[in-house]
């Protein structure tokens, strides 16, 4: 195997810059959705920006607005039912989850539908990157404004209420930067495996975390790290830049099974105390 | 003695429900005064603390004599029951700040570490809530209701969980801040001797009100035949 750092380039750059920003937002916006049990949701979600990239294609228009097309009116119509609703959730999210996969093969021809389930980082410009900032920005700004009431919503929707939490519309806020993570990501990794960009690092960090300072801290860096060492993997040594979404997953689970050993072994250690 | 809170001809429905779940509820809460509310299982005792916190809407009067208009930062609020996420890496000192008001980092430190100390938990501080027992989680929400030095507190049954020692505790505790004598306090509990040993005063409920008093005037058993139906007795300990 030829290993060089040839492949370093400005293209390549941008490409870095553009993972590692929305590995970072989904990583913590994963946090407040693992500790909700909300990771199923996550996944229908992703599954939903499909036809998006479907309706980017017929319409001539970038993956990003098209999967936002698709992404924010469910998003918010999701957020209504919980709110409104009775129902189980995870029979309503099932069944978009296969109604939105049915309508993107669908709509999309073979090879852009790789591209849509997988990712392609070869696409990824300058223009994506200056995107990527923008809303990534848009993103850490919400976190950081909202971080207290998030984590207080995510500890008990009951008690954020009985705090005076502005529980819906924190909630509606959180799920738009949801739709903005995942159409970002959509390129990088696709969407069949964007969902676990956003979950994996944090329960990895949920595993060693011993307050919520380390959770976020570790979250953000198993979330860069893997995002890192798949896109490098995929550049230089695969040279092929449709790999680099399963290289990030792989990378991510590597990270989970680390900690949870961890995380065994600690407690085997305090039980024997 | 200053009037804190007062409740006149309460009535309060829920969405399309013909019936109220309570209705014509009148009485008040004094500074340094301990309320306990008794009443059977949904007789409303709930609803009525959520309609104070100004959670709930409702018909009539509530009219709180209280240094702020924002309700959450003087009235501390105990719930009977709570759904938490317990796989959030939170510990009690984490959770403790999240629910401190607008204050500096050293006087947020501070005051968790009086609280702390005050129920005599410094070893709960550094332990995540999935290490906590049940009465533990409940000592630690009684912990946060008390931090932003409310001048009305609301607890209800506030030792669901607790094991006998640490029901004590929370008990002594209470006693312990009404004889400050700054803070109006109103408890739900089930045990009729803690209400009459604690309660300046006591509120009987059942969807209305059954009786408004001092407990050794309004606990008689005409009243409790009301309140619980007609198999219920009471009797007198004798010391």
């Amino acid at each position: 195997m030829n290993i060089s750092t040839n492949f370093i380039t400005a293209d390549f750059l941008f490409i870095l810059g553009s993972g590692v920003l929305v590995a970072a937002a989904g990583s913590l916006l994963g946090i407040f959705l693992v500790s909700r049990k909300m990771a199923l949701v996550s996944d229908a979600l992703s599954h939903v920006a499909l036809p998006g990239v479907g309706l980017a294609f017929i319409l001539n228009f970038d993956i990003f607005w098209g999967v936002l097309l698709a992404l924010i009116p469910v998003l918010l119509v999701l957020n209504l039912i919980e709110q409104k609703v009775r129902i189980d959730f995870s029979t309503l999210v099932g069944i978009i989850f296969a109604f939105s996969l049915a309508v993107g093969v669908f709509l999309l021809p073979g090879e852009e539908l790789l591209e849509g389930l997988f990712g392609d980082i070869g696409k990824i410009m300058k223009k994506d990157f200056l995107i990527t900032m923008v809303t990534v920005s848009f993103v850490a700004i919400f976190i950081i404004k909202y971080y207290r009431e998030l984590l207080l919503i995510s500890f008990s929707e009951e008690w954020a209420r009985i705090k005076k939490t502005k529980v819906t519309f924190i909630n509606a806020l959180f799920y738009v930067s949801l739709a903005l993570i995942i159409a970002l990501g959509i390129k990088i990794i696709g969407a069949l495996l964007i969902s676990s960009l956003l979950i994996i690092p944090a329960s990895s960090a949920i595993n060693l975390a011993r307050n919520s300072k380390e959770m976020i801290i570790l979250s953000l860096l198993f979330g860069v790290l893997g995002m890192t060492a798949g896109l490098l993997f995929a550049e230089s040594v695969a040279e092929i830049t449709s790999f680099a979404g399963p290289v990030v997953i792989i990378a991510q689970t590597a990270i989970f099974a680390f900690t949870f050993a961890v995380k065994k072994i600690r407690s085997k250690k305090s039980s024997a105390k | 003695m200053e009037t804190l809170l007062t409740v006149r001809n309460l009535k309060i429905s829920f969405n399309g429900d013909t019936e109220p779940i309570i209705q014509g509820v009148s009485f008040n809460v004094k500074k340094g005064e301990a309320l306990g509310v008794i009443g059977p299982n949904g007789s409303g005792k709930t609803t009525l603390l959520l309609a104070i916190l100004g959670i709930l809407p409702y018909e009539g009067e509530i009219k709180l004599n209280l240094s702020s208009e924002k309700k959450e930062e003087v009235i501390g609020y105990l719930p009977q029951k709570l759904d938490i996420n317990k796989s959030l890496s939170l510990t009690v000192y984490d959770f403790l700040k999240l629910n401190i008001n607008s204050r500096s980092q050293k006087e947020k430190d501070l005051a968790i570490k009086e609280i702390l100390a005050f129920l005599h938990s410094e070893d709960l501080k550094n332990k995540q809530f999935i290490h906590l027992s049940r009465g533990q989680i409940q000592r630690t929400l009684f912990m946060a209701s008390l931090l932003n030095n409310p001048q009305m507190l609301l607890l209800d049954e506030p030792t669901t969980g607790a094991d006998p020692t640490a029901e004590e505790t929370i008990y002594k505790h209470i006693i312990e801040l009404k004889e400050k004598g700054d803070i109006g306090i109103i408890f739900v509990s089930h045990d009729l001797t803690i209400v009459s040993k604690l309660a300046d005063r006591v509120l009987c409920l059942n969807k209305q009100m059954i009786c408004f008093g001092e407990p050794r005037e309004a606990l008689n058993e005409k009243t409790l035949k009301k309140l619980y139906g007609e198999d219920i007795k009471l009797y007198e300990h004798q010391h």
